[in-house]
């Protein structure tokens, strides 16, 4: 990412953040999340919460400590920082969530190696105040949701033929032919191609943006 | 390639006489699926639209299995253009074959829709070969339920061989041999008279089309003569040296399409390598591929596997020959490259 913008308002770093630099279709980060998890909706409503949890207090406090922190071993820092969130975020769900904790494997302790964490804390929080970097980290864990929810409700419905485990009208029904593909990780594979073909051909980067 | 599809009419006329005319109406929606996918990006780049459509739309339609649905057939066909063709920039520039992508898909995603059932072919003119074949300790999956038209039209009066779930069966050649039944004898394979995708059931035909393709050379030769040979003596090797699952060289060879794949899939000129000795090894690499997965794993489908692993590999195949060639050319004075 380009260095610190002249003029950071509020409302341009969210709009970054959910649209010009989606992490997904535009950084294409975070990928390996999107092809686990995203079979089921509920699922992906879960890992997404944790994430962006975790992105926007991960990026506060590295914002927090970042005149404090020597610069040869921030990296060092900034992972202990996103650690700490991590274990409290996959704890809590194992005490209050076991079920959904089983559901999702490892990928909640794998939140840790999601390239978002460490981009926007070494492209954003390193650089810029507390407020706007909390601002920051939560709308891009946001713009990972919005797409992964995309790609995880078409996945369920043409897959299993429901909806945050509920039966549609149409797709469970027996004349529907379930595509198995899409319960499998290759379905992830053509849904998060397709999502980013389509939502790159809807709008410009941000490079084009301010051209 | 217009040859090509001249070439699959052989095999189009069993598929219709031995499963009845749905089968030409399964070919005419794979091609009119491909064609609209083909214009639309087309279009966009403002490209002609080549006949190499048609040959896709054909030659997938023919790997299908004749009592396949239409929403299969049609998303199949979809996903063979846009995702194995128009993605990596249209016609030319596929790195697999865009008719077995399609297959793989739906194999994957519809796996019912492919492999539990197929339709029992009419009987047609070759009656006497499979009459010995009908003794009840043969093949019980053969006997029954045969659709009943002895007459020498085979399946031409009708519209499909299969009118209901009781002239459907679960046993093709290649499952035959897995399950380590007995298999058809040779004259039914060369025939055609046996279950499977509607246009590789008779050899004959196959071998009618696919020797006009190699003697106008329209399919490259050194593919299809490593592809085939290379399977015929592993097959023989294996039967004297292992024994069963391995039936001989021949059974494999004739039946279930992959005599099929190897005249019309592995010759596809996009997705083939290039040079001399690639396409040996790629005709190679196909063969064991298809030995291995027909043999040793859980999937029937051995050729189509094999085909699309084969073609990923086909780039740096042809790589490894040119730097090779590159290596030796200085050893050389006569050369002047």
């Amino acid at each position: 990412m380009s260095p610190a913008q002249p003029k950071l308002t509020a409302r341009s770093v969210t709009l970054d953040a959910l649209w010009y630099s989606n992490p997904i279709f535009r950084q294409i980060l975070g990928i390996c999340s999107t092809l686990a998890v995203t079979n089921l909706v509920l699922n992906t409503l879960v890992m997404c919460s944790a994430l962006t949890i975790v992105t926007g207090l991960s990026s506060w406090t590295v914002s927090l400590l970042r005149t404090i922190m020597p610069r040869n071993i921030r990296m060092m820092v900034e992972t202990l920082i996103m650690a700490f969130y991590v274990i409290i975020v996959d704890i809590a769900l194992r005490a209050y969530w076991p079920e959904m904790s089983r559901n999702l494997g490892p990928f909640v302790g794998l939140i840790i190696t999601n390239c978002i964490l460490m981009g926007r804390s070494e492209a954003f929080a390193i650089s810029n105040p507390p407020g706007i970097s909390l601002l920051d980290g939560l709308a891009s864990g946001a713009g990972y949701s919005a797409v992964l929810l995309l790609i995880s409700l078409v996945r369920e419905l043409l897959g299993m033929g429901t909806l945050l485990g509920m039966p549609m009208p149409f797709f469970a029904g027996p004349h529907w032919d379930k595509w198995i593909i899409m319960v499998m990780p290759p379905g992830a594979f053509f849904m998060l191609a397709v999502a980013i073909w389509i939502l790159r051909s809807l709008g410009t980067t941000a490079a084009e943006k301010k051209a | 390639m217009r040859k090509v599809v001249l070439a699959t009419l052989p095999c189009l006329f069993g598929a219709v006489y031995y499963f009845g005319w749905r089968c030409l109406a399964v070919v005419a929606v794979a091609c009119a699926t491909a064609l609209v996918c083909e214009y639309l990006f087309c279009r966009g780049r403002k490209e002609p639209v080549t006949e190499a459509v048609f040959v896709t739309g054909i030659l997938f339609a023919l790997i299908l299995p004749p009592t396949v649905p239409w929403h299969v057939v049609i998303i199949g066909a979809a996903f063979a253009i846009v995702f194995s063709k128009e993605v990596f920039g249209g016609f030319g520039r596929n790195i697999f074959n865009p008719a077995m992508a399609g297959r793989c898909f739906i194999y994957i995603c519809f796996p019912l829709a492919l492999t539990a059932s197929w339709a029992l072919p009419a009987e047609g003119l070759w009656r006497s070969p499979s009459a010995e074949y009908k003794k009840p300790d043969a093949a019980p999956a053969y006997t029954a339920g045969r659709l009943d038209s002895s007459s020498a039209w085979g399946a031409l009066g009708t519209w499909s061989s299969a009118p209901g779930p009781d002239a459907l069966t679960s046993a093709t050649p290649m499952g035959l041999i897995k399950t380590g039944k007995p298999v058809p004898p040779l004259t039914t394979l060369l025939c055609g008279n046996i279950t499977g995708v509607m246009g590789a059931t008779s050899a004959l035909l196959i071998l009618l089309g696919g020797l006009y393709l190699f003697i106008t050379k329209t399919a490259n030769r050194t593919i299809i003569l490593a592809v085939i040979l290379t399977y015929l003596a592993l097959n023989a090797l294996l039967t004297w040296l292992v024994g069963p699952p391995f039936v001989g060289a021949l059974p494999p060879t004739l039946g279930a399409g992959f005599l099929f794949g190897a005249f019309f899939m592995a010759t596809d000129p996009v997705s083939a390598p290039k040079t001399g000795l690639g396409r040996v090894l790629y005709g190679m690499l196909i063969a064991i591929f298809t030995l291995v997965i027909r043999n040793y794993s859980i999937f029937p489908a051995g050729f189509m596997f094999a085909l699309l692993l084969a073609n990923m590999f086909a780039p740096i195949i042809d790589y490894g020959v040119t730097e090779l060639k590159k290596k030796r050319a200085p050893a050389n004075p006569g050369t002047t490259a």
